[in-house]
């Protein structure tokens, strides 16, 4: 589980254009403004990489607010999807 | 003038239950005259007058819809402005407004969704200001006469203001529902802003007449869009071409819309292929601050057509291109720079000060480069001022843009000429979306481009900066503000 989140960080810290360092990227905080600041540029290209990274295609009803909240939330769903 | 329009709309027996929502707050056409009431008693609390002009910003709400309406209504004259956007993590500053507005109120979205529509509610959500820079002495000059004002979104030099009158408006809103054909069987998905002409003009006000069921959407978050887009079930979307991609990469299954308006930047052809088949319904509309909704194609237009011309102008328009001294295509087509005679178009430019700069030319010139096809429709091949004279060379800055995009490196390309002269002339600047470095696409321009079109920078963004109106800001990208 923790090693999901660390991949999260890495990729919004590395593949993301969020201007953001591995240590910077609070797994706490909201995804969008007052946190991590994405916008929906920024959100839609995470969910790519995700994708990408994981190899697997979230449902569409799984591309939701409340799921997407912040790291650690989309950690848990992506555990979830692995297992 | 729109008195009555919107009167017969939120009175017609036929749509009553019909609904106006943005997530958080939904009301039905019959209830729309008391919120209304409720309107009228806020303004009254706040000591406007009819006489008095208002600067107003606003989201995609109910409330700043409903205001909105009730301006028009009435016959206020206003000066619309989209939502500030954020420049880093700060609000950009807002810039003064102009001298012949007495108020500013700025609409911003509710805090708490459990306040009904009430004057507390519009308490809590707008802000009024007195215009410190009022000058009492326009208002009798006829500028609280009806009037729509509006700031170009003109991507290049300074920011003027566009006067519209309602009358000319009305005109302009029900072209737009003759084209779109909205009716009150249509979900009208409204993710653009309904503070800026397209929003109003070619969807919010057209659907509200027709007695459409409308969803607005604060296009602050796209999680949020297709949340709404899910729950809505919309058979009408207004977007614009950044949007449109991010539907096709994030909507998982096929949709089957009546109709998908996308204006502002040019679509690139796979994009709107991708998404056609995807969603169906997918035309091009063009407009300008001055003139509004000036073509738009049908969805019933053949897919080859939809994807490469923006449609045949709209009822009464009158258009024309300046062929003198244009160059001619790869094709030999003649193209040349557009030019329209609009009924409905604006009146003049003014100043902020409210000083006039120009009176509307009868026929408008556009700016941009535009081929005629023989069904009339109008297919915009670039911007006329984007023609660059390099070692003597006509260079259209269009044509290295189609070029970097045929590049499998590049997303997106917009060229710009940048300050200075080189060797081979005005010097071009070329922002691309791309994953590679600029100096490898500089050097596969060698392979495409003739020696005097290749860019001398090469700069790769993310993203491009993008106006409310979905177009490309060139001035940020001219400035080095990326």
């Amino acid at each position: 589980m923790s090693d999901v989140v660390e991949q999260l960080k890495k990729i919004i810290a590395e593949k993301l254009d969020v201007n953001l360092t591995y240590e910077e990227v609070d797994p706490e905080v909201t995804l969008f403004e007052e946190g991590l600041g994405m916008d929906s540029i920024a959100v839609m290209e995470f969910i790519t990489q995700i994708e990408n990274h994981f190899g697997f295609k979230f449902a569409e009803d799984e591309l939701d607010m409340e799921l997407f909240q912040n790291v650690n939330m989309v950690a848990d769903m992506v555990g979830k999807k692995l297992a | 003038m729109f008195a009555t329009h919107i009167d017969q709309a939120i009175h017609n027996a036929d749509w009553q239950q019909n609904t106006l929502s943005d997530g958080a707050m939904t009301c039905t056409y019959q209830e729309i005259p008391a919120l209304f009431g409720v309107i009228a008693d806020f303004l009254a609390e706040h000591q406007v007058q009819p006489e008095d002009c208002i600067a107003i910003e606003g989201v995609n709400s109910v409330p700043a819809a409903l205001i909105l309406l009730y301006l028009l209504k009435q016959g206020y004259s206003f000066v619309l402005y989209p939502p500030m956007q954020k420049q880093g993590k700060e609000l950009a500053v807002r810039p003064p407004i102009p001298d012949f507005c007495r108020y500013r109120l700025i609409i911003e979205p509710a805090s708490d969704n459990t306040v009904p529509f009430s004057s507390e509610l519009l308490e809590q959500i707008s802000s009024f200001e007195s215009n410190e820079n009022f000058n009492a002495a326009l208002a009798s000059q006829g500028f609280a006469d009806q009037k729509l004002y509006l700031r170009t979104s003109g991507s290049m030099g300074a920011a003027k203001i566009v006067v519209h009158n309602h009358q000319n408006f009305v005109g302009n809103v029900q072209n737009c529902i003759e084209r779109h054909k909205f009716t009150a069987q249509d979900n009208v998905f409204i993710p653009v802003p309904i503070f800026h002409l397209y929003g109003l003009g070619a969807v919010f006000l057209p659907a509200i007449l027709t007695g459409a069921n409308i969803r607005l959407q604060a296009q602050s978050n796209i999680l949020k869009f297709m949340q709404a887009e899910r729950s809505f079930n919309p058979t009408v979307i207004f977007v614009t071409p950044t949007l449109c991609e991010m539907m096709v990469k994030g909507l998982r299954s096929e949709r089957n819309y009546r109709l998908v308006v996308t204006s502002g930047d040019r679509i690139k052809p796979e994009l709107f292929r991708e998404f056609d088949a995807k969603f169906s319904g997918l035309v091009n509309q063009y407009g300008s601050t001055e003139m509004g909704a000036t073509a738009a194609s049908e969805p019933s237009d053949t897919l080859e057509d939809r994807v490469i011309t923006m449609g045949k102008p709209m009822a009464g328009v009158e258009i024309k291109i300046d062929e003198e001294n244009t160059p001619q295509d790869d094709s030999g087509e003649r193209i040349g720079e557009l030019y329209c005679k609009h009924p409905y178009g604006f009146e003049r430019y003014i100043n902020e000060h409210g000083e006039e700069i120009a009176t509307a030319p009868e026929y408008y010139r556009s700016g941009d480069l535009v081929k005629i096809h023989e069904n009339g429709d109008i297919e915009v091949i670039g911007r006329a001022d984007n023609r660059v004279n390099r070692n003597g060379y006509l260079v259209l800055l269009s044509d290295v843009e189609a070029a970097l995009e045929k590049m499998t490196t590049v997303e997106q390309a917009i060229v710009l000429p940048v300050s200075g002269d080189d060797m081979r002339g005005q010097r071009i600047a070329a922002f691309c979306v791309s994953d590679v470095e600029g100096t490898q696409i500089r050097e596969t321009c060698f392979d495409v481009l003739p020696q005097y079109a290749i860019p001398d920078e090469v700069h790769v963004l993310k993203t491009l900066p993008m106006l409310p109106s979905g177009k490309v800001d060139r001035q940020k990208l001219t400035k080095g503000q990326f």
